[in-house]
């Protein structure tokens, strides 16, 4: 989102990186965090044009996915998309995109009220 | 942002009056005789802000709120589609990420996106009645768990919708909650005359007399027989108050109605709350005879078309036209005259936020034909802005503040109207906001003079009074505000209507409205004649069940988004010791009356079997925003 990455935020942003993995939730064995992170995270920046900045929030993001309740398609059909390959994209990137805009603070940002993209607590 | 300074004591006068001069280039009034009009602008004959400014947006919080609001509302659309076999006229709402994209860059239609209306339901040929009252829950609240969670869960409100109490609670904590009057022989209208009905022989009331009754001041009436102004007396109609039903320029086969009716209540000598003892659900003249709870499925229909007229009534009077549309030109005149130093404007701005903006949205989009408010109420839509213009021009700011009103309605007398809970809690935050309001304004007005030396002050009342035509905003002869207690006065009302009015007319709709044979907002049939009538014929007054689906999604969507709190004000006193620490009082005031209001509600509970949580200060926003 930010288009200017200052050295400091990239330290930042690697610092978080490394926490943000370290308690990453077992359940995304089935294709790999590093993976997983990089298709998601790839559909953000298309859509709604996240930085590399705002790349250590998708472990945080996607654990969220995990989370009953909190979201409009059960953990299941997710993992069912992100294993799906191309011919469940459309429906990963759709899912995705909707998702992140509450799951974080994405309307704070675009509205200059905060100044970082972060994910919102559960 | 600077220190609040009123005008009179500001240093730099010369750059606060450049500031105040160039308001006007931001913010007009929509005006059809303007050059740079448009069409789309939609001047429907009131003061209204034709663009929201950068003043005037809703924060992040409202987005985040309406955005995941409309995932959950969504959710259950899709699974009516999925469920019922439904064959709607549009298609099911689905994830579509180019449209998603142009609805964040604010480019496409938000509702069209996660809510579009269904339409009509295709191919059959009942036109989507429903054939038991049980398909106003199983096709409408389908993602529903058996422990009543999901995305569409079951109010309360649609375990007691059919007693006589829950058609009394309607009008004394329901969505329309102020219009309820003491029937006298001096106002009762000739058209609905009572003083010889047979109060005896009502369930509850035996051995008691009419005329008792009205001597002690224990009869009630909801008049709505001004509402025939709102029959479109089309040729082909099948009656003068049908009109059609329409959708994407299609016709439906049938009709929807609107009446214009009068129910009459009772509180039996000794009891704790009023009951309905009577409904005529039009003029005699047309044929209209008096209905009691004796009627079976007659006395069913004649509630449903009082309901259907009051909720028609709530929607274009008591919530579009008395709360949005009101407070629209007091916003203006804010914008337009106080320099946002002004202790005034600071006040005042929190209560405006977001106001201007779903205004805009509602105008050139909610209120037009065979949008929603068209297909909902019961009137055809080009019939309710002549209606709505009325009621609003009509409407006196001052007799309208709160004890005022009831005083003048007869039914301040908690002896004599007891349990009646917007009333009750309505009073409570009308004197906690008219307190604070008062410290405040001793704060920055220390003395008389203040008041008519502060010339940007006196413009904006000005302005409201004139161009924002709004009727006695300043006192008779004065042509801005008079003093303090003016001051005060006017303000407590705008903060009230902002807040608490909004918060009564516009949360109902999420609990007492969303099972819609609660509170129908229109008819399909015409009103009862006659006795005799069968569980068939009152289902056939009820919406169809396109409607009910369409109901549901809006109203969850309108009473979905609980945005800012009264009293929050945003951090704006956060330089200015004296005006937070009497915002803090108001602030404790008002976790007293939340207590008061938790503990009144026990009771209601045992009377009602529901309580009044609408004015439950943690629940009152602080302006109008959805």
């Amino acid at each position: 989102m930010k288009p200017n990455l200052t050295r400091r935020s990239l330290v930042g942003s690697a610092l978080l990186a490394i926490s943000s993995q370290a308690f990453a939730h077992p359940w995304v064995d089935f294709l790999g965090q590093k993976d997983l992170d990089r298709s998601i995270f790839a559909i953000l920046q298309q859509y709604l044009q996240l930085t590399e900045e705002d790349r250590p929030l998708m472990p945080a993001f996607i654990r969220r996915l995990q989370t009953k309740d909190l979201h409009t398609e059960d953990p299941e059909t997710f993992k069912r998309w992100a294993r799906g390959g191309k011919e469940t994209q459309a429906e990963l990137e759709a899912y995705v995109v909707e998702e992140f805009v509450v799951a974080s603070n994405f309307f704070a940002v675009r509205a200059g009220e905060e100044s970082r993209l972060r994910i919102l607590p559960i | 942002m600077g220190a609040f300074t009123l005008p009179q004591n500001e240093k730099d006068k010369e750059a606060r009056q450049k500031f105040l001069d160039n308001q006007p280039k931001i913010y007009e009034y929509v005006d059809k005789t303007k050059p740079n009009y448009k069409a789309e602008d939609m001047d429907i004959g009131l003061p209204l802000m034709k663009d929201p400014g950068p003043a005037d947006a809703n924060q992040a919080d409202w987005a985040l709120k309406i955005f995941t609001l409309f995932l959950k509302i969504r959710t259950n659309e899709q699974a009516i589609y999925d469920k019922t076999g439904y064959d709607f006229m549009t298609p099911k709402p689905v994830r579509d990420i180019p449209r998603f994209v142009e609805v964040l860059k604010s480019k496409g239609n938000i509702q069209d996106y996660f809510i579009p209306d269904p339409g009509f339901i295709q191919g059959d040929a009942s036109m989507g009645r429903a054939k038991s009252i049980n398909d106003y829950t199983d096709k409408v609240f389908v993602d529903r768990t058996p422990d009543n969670k999901g995305t569409a869960p079951l109010p309360d409100m649609a375990k007691v919708w059919d007693k006589d109490e829950t058609f009394a609670y309607n009008f004394l904590a329901g969505p329309n909650p102020n219009q309820v009057k003491r029937y006298t022989l001096a106002n009762k209208p000739a058209d609905f005359d009572l003083t010889d009905f047979d109060l005896g022989s009502i369930p509850g009331f035996e051995g008691d007399q009419i005329g008792a009754a009205i001597a002690a001041g224990r009869v009630y009436i909801v008049d709505h027989s001004d509402m025939k102004e709102l029959f479109a007396n089309l040729p082909g109609a099948p009656a003068p108050n049908a009109a059609p039903r329409t959708f994407n320029g299609v016709r439906s086969a049938d009709w929807k109605y609107v009446y214009a009716p009068y129910a009459a209540f009772a509180v039996p000598p000794g009891g704790n709350h009023m009951m309905p003892i009577a409904i005529q659900c039009g003029p005699k003249a047309d044929g209209h005879q008096i209905y009691t709870p004796k009627d079976g499925y007659s006395w069913k229909m004649a509630r449903a078309c009082v309901l259907a007229a009051h909720n028609n009534h709530h929607e274009v009077v008591s919530h579009l036209g008395l709360t949005h549309l009101l407070m629209d030109p007091i916003v203006m005149a804010t914008r337009l005259h106080l320099h946002p130093d002004h202790p005034i404007y600071q006040l005042l701005s929190p209560h405006f936020e977001g106001t201007a903006d779903i205004n805009h949205g509602a105008r050139t989009s909610l209120i037009l034909p065979e949008k929603s408010v068209d297909r909902l109420v019961g009137s055809k839509i080009e019939m309710n802005y002549p209606y709505l213009l009325k009621n609003r021009f009509g409407h006196s700011f001052r007799k309208n503040f709160i004890p005022t009103r009831f005083e003048a309605f007869g039914i301040n007398d908690t002896r004599l109207l007891p349990n009646y809970p917007y009333r009750e809690d309505s009073l409570l935050i009308w004197n906690a906001i008219r307190n604070w309001v008062s410290e405040y304004v001793a704060i920055w007005y220390t003395k008389e003079g203040d008041i008519q030396a502060d010339f940007e002050l006196q413009r904006w009342a000005n302005e409201i009074n004139t161009k924002g035509r709004v009727l006695d905003f300043c006192l008779p002869g004065v042509s801005g505000v008079r003093d303090r207690d003016d001051l005060i006065d006017m303000l407590t009302m705008t903060i009230f209507t902002c807040g608490p009015q909004h918060a009564a007319v516009n949360f109902p709709q999420g609990s007492e409205m969303l099972f819609i044979p609660a509170n129908p907002m229109a008819g399909y049939a015409q009103a009862p004649q006659g006795l005799g009538h069968s569980e068939k014929d009152f289902l056939a007054i009820l919406p169809p069940l396109d409607v009910a689906v369409h109901s549901w999604a809006i109203l969850s969507t309108l009473a979905g988004v609980n945005n800012t709190r009264l009293g929050d004000y945003r951090g704006a006193f956060n330089l200015h010791p004296k005006s937070e620490l009497a915002r803090q009082g108001f602030l404790g005031k008002l976790r007293a009356i939340e207590e008061q209001i938790k503990a009144a509600n026990k009771t209601r509970r045992s009377i009602y079997n529901l309580e009044y949580v609408h004015l439950l200060p943690s629940r009152i926003p602080a302006s109008i925003n959805i």
